[in-house]
Protein backbone atom coordinates (compact mmCIF):
# COMPACT_ATOMS: atom_id res chain seq x y z
CA UNK A 1 0.00 0.00 0.00
CA UNK A 2 1.24 3.42 -0.89
CA UNK A 3 -0.37 6.63 0.31
CA UNK A 4 0.47 9.92 -1.37
CA UNK A 5 -1.04 13.31 -0.67
CA UNK A 6 -1.53 16.36 -2.84
CA UNK A 7 -2.95 19.56 -1.39
CA UNK A 8 -4.87 21.68 -3.88
CA UNK A 9 -6.81 24.82 -2.92
CA UNK A 10 -7.31 23.64 0.65
CA UNK A 11 -8.38 20.15 -0.42
CA UNK A 12 -6.25 17.17 0.60
CA UNK A 13 -6.30 14.56 -2.18
CA UNK A 14 -5.07 11.19 -0.92
CA UNK A 15 -3.99 8.60 -3.49
CA UNK A 16 -4.21 5.06 -2.14
CA UNK A 17 -2.39 2.41 -4.13
CA UNK A 18 -2.23 -1.34 -3.58
CA UNK A 19 -3.84 -3.49 -0.93
CA UNK A 20 -5.52 -2.07 2.12
CA UNK A 21 -5.23 -5.20 4.24
CA UNK A 22 -5.65 -5.50 8.01
CA UNK A 23 -2.01 -4.56 8.69
CA UNK A 24 -1.71 -1.75 6.16
CA UNK A 25 -5.04 -0.33 7.33
CA UNK A 26 -3.34 0.48 10.63
CA UNK A 27 -0.63 2.35 8.75
CA UNK A 28 -3.23 4.16 6.64
CA UNK A 29 -5.19 5.17 9.74
CA UNK A 30 -2.08 6.73 11.28
CA UNK A 31 -1.50 8.73 8.09
CA UNK A 32 -5.11 9.92 7.93
CA UNK A 33 -4.97 10.93 11.60
CA UNK A 34 -1.80 12.88 10.90
CA UNK A 35 -3.48 14.73 8.02
CA UNK A 36 -6.46 15.65 10.19
CA UNK A 37 -4.15 16.78 12.99
CA UNK A 38 -2.34 18.97 10.45
CA UNK A 39 -5.63 20.66 9.67
CA UNK A 40 -7.13 18.74 6.76
CA UNK A 41 -10.88 19.23 6.79
CA UNK A 42 -11.62 18.54 3.13
CA UNK A 43 -10.27 15.19 2.01
CA UNK A 44 -10.76 13.30 -1.23
CA UNK A 45 -9.59 9.68 -1.19
CA UNK A 46 -8.71 8.62 -4.73
CA UNK A 47 -9.14 4.84 -4.85
CA UNK A 48 -8.37 4.34 -8.54
CA UNK A 49 -5.34 2.14 -7.83
CA UNK A 50 -6.62 0.42 -4.72
CA UNK A 51 -6.40 -3.33 -5.32
CA UNK A 52 -8.69 -4.37 -2.52
CA UNK A 53 -10.43 -3.17 0.57
CA UNK A 54 -11.55 -5.39 3.45
CA UNK A 55 -13.60 -4.56 6.54
CA UNK A 56 -10.42 -3.30 8.25
CA UNK A 57 -10.06 -0.63 5.58
CA UNK A 58 -13.75 0.22 5.85
CA UNK A 59 -13.30 0.80 9.59
CA UNK A 60 -10.48 3.25 8.84
CA UNK A 61 -12.80 5.20 6.52
CA UNK A 62 -15.62 5.13 9.07
CA UNK A 63 -13.29 6.52 11.77
CA UNK A 64 -12.06 9.18 9.35
CA UNK A 65 -15.62 10.14 8.41
CA UNK A 66 -16.41 10.68 12.10
CA UNK A 67 -13.30 12.78 12.68
CA UNK A 68 -13.94 14.95 9.62
CA UNK A 69 -17.63 15.21 10.51
CA UNK A 70 -16.76 16.43 14.01
CA UNK A 71 -14.75 19.22 12.38
CA UNK A 72 -17.61 20.08 10.00
CA UNK A 73 -15.39 19.06 7.10
CA UNK A 74 -15.94 16.95 4.02
CA UNK A 75 -14.77 13.45 3.14
CA UNK A 76 -15.25 12.22 -0.40
CA UNK A 77 -14.10 9.17 -2.27
CA UNK A 78 -13.52 8.86 -5.99
CA UNK A 79 -12.69 6.43 -8.77
CA UNK A 80 -13.39 3.18 -6.90
CA UNK A 81 -12.59 0.00 -8.84
CA UNK A 82 -15.55 -2.41 -9.13
CA UNK A 83 -14.17 -4.66 -6.37
CA UNK A 84 -13.97 -1.76 -3.94
CA UNK A 85 -17.38 -0.38 -4.95
CA UNK A 86 -18.86 -3.83 -4.39
CA UNK A 87 -17.60 -3.96 -0.79
CA UNK A 88 -19.09 -0.52 0.00
CA UNK A 89 -22.45 -1.65 -1.41
CA UNK A 90 -22.28 -5.04 0.33
CA UNK A 91 -22.06 -3.47 3.77
CA UNK A 92 -24.68 -0.87 2.80
CA UNK A 93 -22.34 2.09 3.13
CA UNK A 94 -22.51 3.06 -0.54
CA UNK A 95 -25.18 5.68 0.09
CA UNK A 96 -23.72 6.95 3.37
CA UNK A 97 -20.33 7.81 1.91
CA UNK A 98 -19.98 10.36 -0.86
CA UNK A 99 -18.42 8.37 -3.70
CA UNK A 100 -17.76 10.23 -6.96
CA UNK A 101 -17.06 8.75 -10.36
CA UNK A 102 -13.72 10.52 -10.75
CA UNK A 103 -11.44 13.08 -9.11
CA UNK A 104 -12.76 16.05 -11.10
CA UNK A 105 -16.32 15.31 -9.97
CA UNK A 106 -15.12 15.03 -6.35
CA UNK A 107 -13.28 18.36 -6.61
CA UNK A 108 -16.42 20.07 -7.99
CA UNK A 109 -18.45 18.57 -5.15
CA UNK A 110 -15.88 19.67 -2.58
CA UNK A 111 -15.92 23.25 -3.86
CA UNK A 112 -19.67 23.58 -3.67
CA UNK A 113 -20.77 26.01 -0.98
CA UNK A 114 -21.76 24.33 2.31
CA UNK B 1 -3.96 -25.71 -14.91
CA UNK B 2 -3.16 -29.17 -13.60
CA UNK B 3 -6.00 -31.46 -12.49
CA UNK B 4 -5.33 -30.67 -8.86
CA UNK B 5 -2.86 -28.26 -7.28
CA UNK B 6 -2.08 -27.64 -3.63
CA UNK B 7 0.16 -25.06 -2.00
CA UNK B 8 0.70 -24.31 1.65
CA UNK B 9 2.06 -21.47 3.73
CA UNK B 10 2.66 -21.34 7.47
CA UNK B 11 2.86 -18.00 9.24
CA UNK B 12 2.72 -16.69 12.77
CA UNK B 13 -0.29 -14.78 14.08
CA UNK B 14 1.28 -11.35 13.66
CA UNK B 15 -0.75 -8.71 11.85
CA UNK B 16 2.22 -7.77 9.70
CA UNK B 17 1.89 -11.21 8.06
CA UNK B 18 -1.35 -10.09 6.41
CA UNK B 19 0.70 -8.62 3.60
CA UNK B 20 2.95 -11.70 3.32
CA UNK B 21 -0.21 -13.80 3.10
CA UNK B 22 -2.02 -11.73 0.49
CA UNK B 23 1.11 -11.50 -1.68
CA UNK B 24 1.49 -15.28 -1.53
CA UNK B 25 -2.20 -15.97 -2.27
CA UNK B 26 -2.17 -13.51 -5.15
CA UNK B 27 0.95 -15.09 -6.67
CA UNK B 28 -0.47 -18.61 -6.34
CA UNK B 29 -3.82 -17.72 -7.88
CA UNK B 30 -2.31 -15.75 -10.73
CA UNK B 31 0.08 -18.63 -11.43
CA UNK B 32 -2.95 -20.93 -11.63
CA UNK B 33 -4.63 -18.59 -14.12
CA UNK B 34 -7.51 -17.52 -11.88
CA UNK B 35 -9.32 -14.44 -13.30
CA UNK B 36 -8.39 -11.07 -11.74
CA UNK B 37 -11.88 -10.38 -10.35
CA UNK B 38 -11.94 -13.73 -8.58
CA UNK B 39 -8.42 -13.18 -7.24
CA UNK B 40 -9.47 -9.85 -5.72
CA UNK B 41 -12.59 -11.36 -4.12
CA UNK B 42 -10.48 -14.12 -2.60
CA UNK B 43 -7.85 -11.66 -1.34
CA UNK B 44 -10.57 -9.76 0.52
CA UNK B 45 -11.87 -12.97 2.13
CA UNK B 46 -8.37 -14.19 3.00
CA UNK B 47 -7.73 -10.90 4.78
CA UNK B 48 -11.02 -11.19 6.67
CA UNK B 49 -10.25 -14.76 7.74
CA UNK B 50 -6.68 -13.93 8.79
CA UNK B 51 -7.70 -10.87 10.81
CA UNK B 52 -10.46 -12.81 12.59
CA UNK B 53 -7.99 -15.56 13.58
CA UNK B 54 -5.41 -13.03 14.80
CA UNK B 55 -7.83 -10.75 16.67
CA UNK B 56 -10.46 -13.16 17.99
CA UNK B 57 -8.69 -16.53 17.87
CA UNK B 58 -5.19 -15.79 19.07
CA UNK B 59 -6.22 -12.44 20.62
CA UNK B 60 -3.19 -10.81 18.99
CA UNK B 61 -0.70 -13.13 20.71
CA UNK B 62 2.04 -13.26 18.06
CA UNK B 63 3.25 -16.81 18.71
CA UNK B 64 0.16 -18.53 17.28
CA UNK B 65 0.60 -20.60 14.14
CA UNK B 66 -1.66 -20.32 11.10
CA UNK B 67 -1.40 -22.74 8.21
CA UNK B 68 -3.00 -21.83 4.89
CA UNK B 69 -3.59 -24.29 2.10
CA UNK B 70 -4.80 -23.43 -1.38
CA UNK B 71 -6.29 -26.34 -3.34
CA UNK B 72 -7.38 -25.83 -6.92
CA UNK B 73 -9.01 -28.27 -9.30
CA UNK B 74 -11.23 -27.81 -12.32
CA UNK B 75 -14.36 -27.59 -10.17
CA UNK B 76 -13.38 -25.35 -7.28
CA UNK B 77 -10.78 -23.37 -5.44
CA UNK B 78 -10.50 -23.84 -1.68
CA UNK B 79 -8.45 -21.85 0.80
CA UNK B 80 -8.25 -23.57 4.19
CA UNK B 81 -7.00 -21.86 7.34
CA UNK B 82 -5.86 -24.10 10.19
CA UNK B 83 -5.13 -22.69 13.62
CA UNK B 84 -4.92 -23.93 17.20
CA UNK B 85 -6.74 -21.10 18.91
CA UNK B 86 -9.94 -21.59 20.91
CA UNK B 87 -12.95 -23.00 19.04
CA UNK B 88 -15.48 -20.49 17.75
CA UNK B 89 -18.86 -20.29 16.09
CA UNK B 90 -19.25 -18.69 12.70
CA UNK B 91 -22.04 -16.12 12.91
CA UNK B 92 -24.87 -17.08 10.58
CA UNK B 93 -27.14 -14.05 10.83
CA UNK B 94 -26.72 -10.95 8.74
CA UNK B 95 -24.97 -8.36 10.93
CA UNK B 96 -26.18 -4.83 11.37
CA UNK B 97 -24.88 -2.88 8.39
CA UNK B 98 -25.19 0.61 6.91
CA UNK B 99 -25.72 3.38 9.46
CA UNK B 100 -25.20 0.93 12.34
CA UNK B 101 -21.56 0.61 11.26
CA UNK B 102 -21.15 4.34 11.71
CA UNK B 103 -22.58 4.24 15.20
CA UNK B 104 -20.90 1.22 16.76
CA UNK B 105 -18.62 -1.72 16.13
CA UNK B 106 -20.82 -4.50 14.83
CA UNK B 107 -19.47 -8.07 14.96
CA UNK B 108 -19.68 -10.49 12.07
CA UNK B 109 -19.05 -8.07 9.20
CA UNK B 110 -15.94 -9.96 8.03
CA UNK B 111 -17.75 -13.30 7.97
CA UNK B 112 -20.69 -11.68 6.18
CA UNK B 113 -18.34 -10.35 3.48
CA UNK B 114 -16.78 -13.81 3.13
CA UNK B 115 -20.20 -15.41 2.72
CA UNK B 116 -21.18 -12.84 0.09
CA UNK B 117 -18.04 -13.25 -2.00
CA UNK B 118 -17.49 -17.00 -1.69
CA UNK B 119 -19.76 -19.86 -2.74
CA UNK B 120 -19.30 -21.56 0.60
CA UNK B 121 -17.61 -20.84 3.95
CA UNK B 122 -17.16 -23.89 6.18
CA UNK B 123 -15.92 -24.18 9.74
CA UNK B 124 -14.91 -27.36 11.48
CA UNK B 125 -13.25 -28.10 14.82
CA UNK B 126 -11.22 -31.30 14.93
CA UNK B 127 -8.83 -32.22 17.72
CA UNK B 128 -7.37 -28.97 18.94
CA UNK B 129 -7.53 -27.25 15.57
CA UNK B 130 -9.93 -24.91 13.81
CA UNK B 131 -10.42 -25.40 10.08
CA UNK B 132 -11.97 -22.55 8.11
CA UNK B 133 -12.42 -23.19 4.40
CA UNK B 134 -13.37 -20.64 1.77
CA UNK B 135 -14.70 -22.20 -1.42
CA UNK B 136 -15.15 -20.63 -4.82
CA UNK B 137 -16.62 -22.70 -7.63
CA UNK B 138 -14.69 -22.61 -10.85
CA UNK B 139 -17.51 -23.68 -13.16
Amino acid sequence: MDLRVKVQDGIWIVYLTGKLDVFLSIEAEKEFNRLVDEGATKIIVNMENLTFLSSSGLRVFIALLKKIGARKGQLLFCSPPETVKKVFQMVELGDLFCICENEDAALVRCREPD
Amino acid sequence: MATSEKSTLQISSELKNATVLSDWVQAELERAGIPDDTVRDILICVDEAFSNIVYYGYKQQPEGVIRIEIAIDIHALAVTFTDNAEPYVLPGDKPQLGRALLEKTTPGVGVYIMRQLMDDVRYERAGNANYLTLIKKMI
